[in-house]
């Protein structure tokens, strides 16, 4: 195997995830997706030989049969520390965002466990990609380090089980969590319980400062990371990295948008909860044209960027006026993907996604301006939502997501004490002075 | 408050527990590579074919006599994929791009 010197520590870590603690590989000085030809000649050069001998040295005694690895059992309880204390140990070992922890004593986490009718030791199934068991505790205390409230256990449980059951390569935020591209997990919460938890959805819905927008994105992070093994510059190899990977979660406002709400619309009842993810790598905003339909579409086209997953967020008078133009969510999806165009000349060799090989595609598209290619080949690869305050604007995430059909979406499952609990905890609002 | 944020804290570990996973070896090497089935797995992100174009080229430049098959598919090329690929080469190079 040939990797850039970059990506040892990755190479390594996909190597012993998958039972193989030994590896040949050969770290090579080609930058990645290098097309200069001196500079992939230059390094492949400086590399061949090493290849030809990792490819015909006999193996080593150890290469044959590795020493199997032991089992990593450590203890349930893993420091004893005041709060600074607790919060530095944990950084320095890499299990936190970077910003400050709530410690998860015992008694926190038993209060988490509030949150749930499930048993701590329950597992839910083993999160890649370093495939830790993914338990109702483990998941309670990565919880509580993120400050979630225990009404969030639902969302969290589901959003867990939403990772471990997406189609094969998605399992467990791998493909996007490792990919040099910096895709955020972007988690989209409908149904009764976004109001019995307080997501947010209207002014700033993508703005910090509401409980369950900021923990449960930052609680999901942490167990990707504890759990299932995702560590920056490791396995997340993203070249930029993404700030929305703190916390990417809002609501839809059902109760303001015209149409049927995303859960619905993906086959769930009206009144059950779910959690719907994808994981875009960028996020804009524009101004329409005008307030009509035309000035809205035409912006939206007019701003579009390439992209394999597209999700539109349209406030509540955006989405009204479209819906009294007659316009529903499936004509918006095929107006986008029919008129979302660009200049033959500007698509170069890059593959359309779901393409071939570029080499397939050189020579055989047009390069003339006059001839304009569809950034979207298919209308589902769009999802449309209403969110946002008042106000113009119009966001679009723009990245990747599931394979139309496959496992996007997991319904949020409440536990027997469900009103109880929401009474308890659903007055923790923010309440602004006036001045 | 400051007194409660120096007391000693109890907390636990936040890291899933893991099974032991079975430790398998790397294949059999072929002694030499002259002569034989060479194989080329990419996942074919943009860009990678000039890398494996050279590597094609400098393979057949350097042993004539083998042979260069090109193989395309995800990035987890999977069980079935594998096994024809077991069959019709000797030894083989493995690229992903991501």
């Amino acid at each position: 195997m040939l990797v850039n010197n970059g990506f040892a520590n990755d190479t390594e870590s996909a190597s012993r995830g998958k039972g193989m603690p030994v590896l040949r590989y050969i770290p090579t000085s080609v930058p990645c997706e290098a097309s200069i030809m001196e500079d992939i000649e230059a390094g492949v050069d400086g590399a061949f030989e090493a290849m030809v001998t990792a490819l015909t040295k006999p193996l080593t005694a150890e290469e044959k049969s590795p020493k199997p690895k032991e089992i990593e059992k450590p203890a349930r309880i893993i420091f004893k520390g005041s709060l600074e204390e607790v919060s530095r140990f944990f950084y320095q070992r890499g299990w936190t965002d970077g910003l400050p922890i709530i410690p998860p004593t015992e008694e926190a986490v038993a209060d988490m466990l509030t949150g749930t009718d499930l048993p701590p030791d329950h597992l839910l199934g083993k999160l890649e990609s370093r495939l830790g068991k993914a338990t109702i505790e483990k998941i309670a205390v990565n919880a509580v380090m993120a400050g979630a409230l225990p009404t969030y256990m639902p969302v969290l449980i589901a959003g867990t089980k939403l990772l471990l059951e997406s189609e094969r390569g998605f399992m467990g935020y791998t493909t996007f969590g490792f990919s040099t591209g910096s895709w955020a997990p972007f988690w989209i919460i409908n149904g009764p319980v976004r109001n019995e938890i307080n997501v947010n959805n209207s002014s700033g819905a993508f703005s910090p400062g509401n409980i369950a927008n900021a923990a449960i994105g930052r609680a999901m992070g942490l167990i990707i990371k504890n759990i299932g093994g995702v560590r920056k510059g490791v396995e997340d190899m993203g070249v930029m990295g993404n700030p929305m990977k703190y916390s990417m979660v809002i609501a839809e406002n059902e109760e303001e948008s015209p149409w049927e709400p995303l859960h619905v619309e993906y086959g769930y009842r009206q009144e059950e909860s779910t959690i719907t993810v994808s994981y875009p790598q960028t996020y804009l905003q524009h101004w329409p044209y005008g307030s009509d339909a035309e000035g809205i579409l035409r912006a939206v086209i007019g701003y579009i960027i390439r992209g394999m997953r597209y999700t539109f967020i349209f406030t509540p008078p955006h989405a009204k006026n479209l819906a009294r133009e007659g316009w529903t969510k499936e004509d918006i999806k095929e107006f986008i993907s029919e008129y979302a165009r660009i200049p033959g000349s500007h698509f170069n060799n890059i593959p359309v996604i779901g393409g071939a090989r570029p080499s397939l595609y050189k020579g055989k598209i047009s390069a003339r301006d006059t001839d304009t290619v569809a950034l979207i080949r298919d209308p589902r690869f769009i999802r449309i939502i209403v969110a946002g305050g008042p106000g113009a604007f119009i966001a679009h995430t723009v990245g990747g997501g599931a394979t139309p059909g496959k496992k996007q979406t997991q319904k949020i499952e409440l536990p027997a004490n469900w009103d109880k609990l929401v009474k308890k905890y659903k007055n923790i609002v923010p309440t602004y002075a006036k001045y | 408050m400051t007194e409660k944020f120096n007391e000693a804290l109890r907390v636990l570990n936040p890291r899933g527990e893991r099974e032991a996973t079975p430790a398998r070896g790397i294949s059999p090497r072929v002694v030499e590579l002259e002569g034989k089935r060479i194989g080329i797995y990419w996942n074919g992100k943009p860009d990678g074919d000039y890398f494996w174009d050279t590597i094609e080229g400098l393979l057949k430049k350097k042993f004539p006599t083998a042979t260069v098959l090109r193989y395309n598919g995800p990035g987890d090329l999977g069980e079935a994929l594998a096994a024809k690929m077991a069959k019709e080469v000797d030894t083989f190079l493995y690229g992903v791009g991501d």
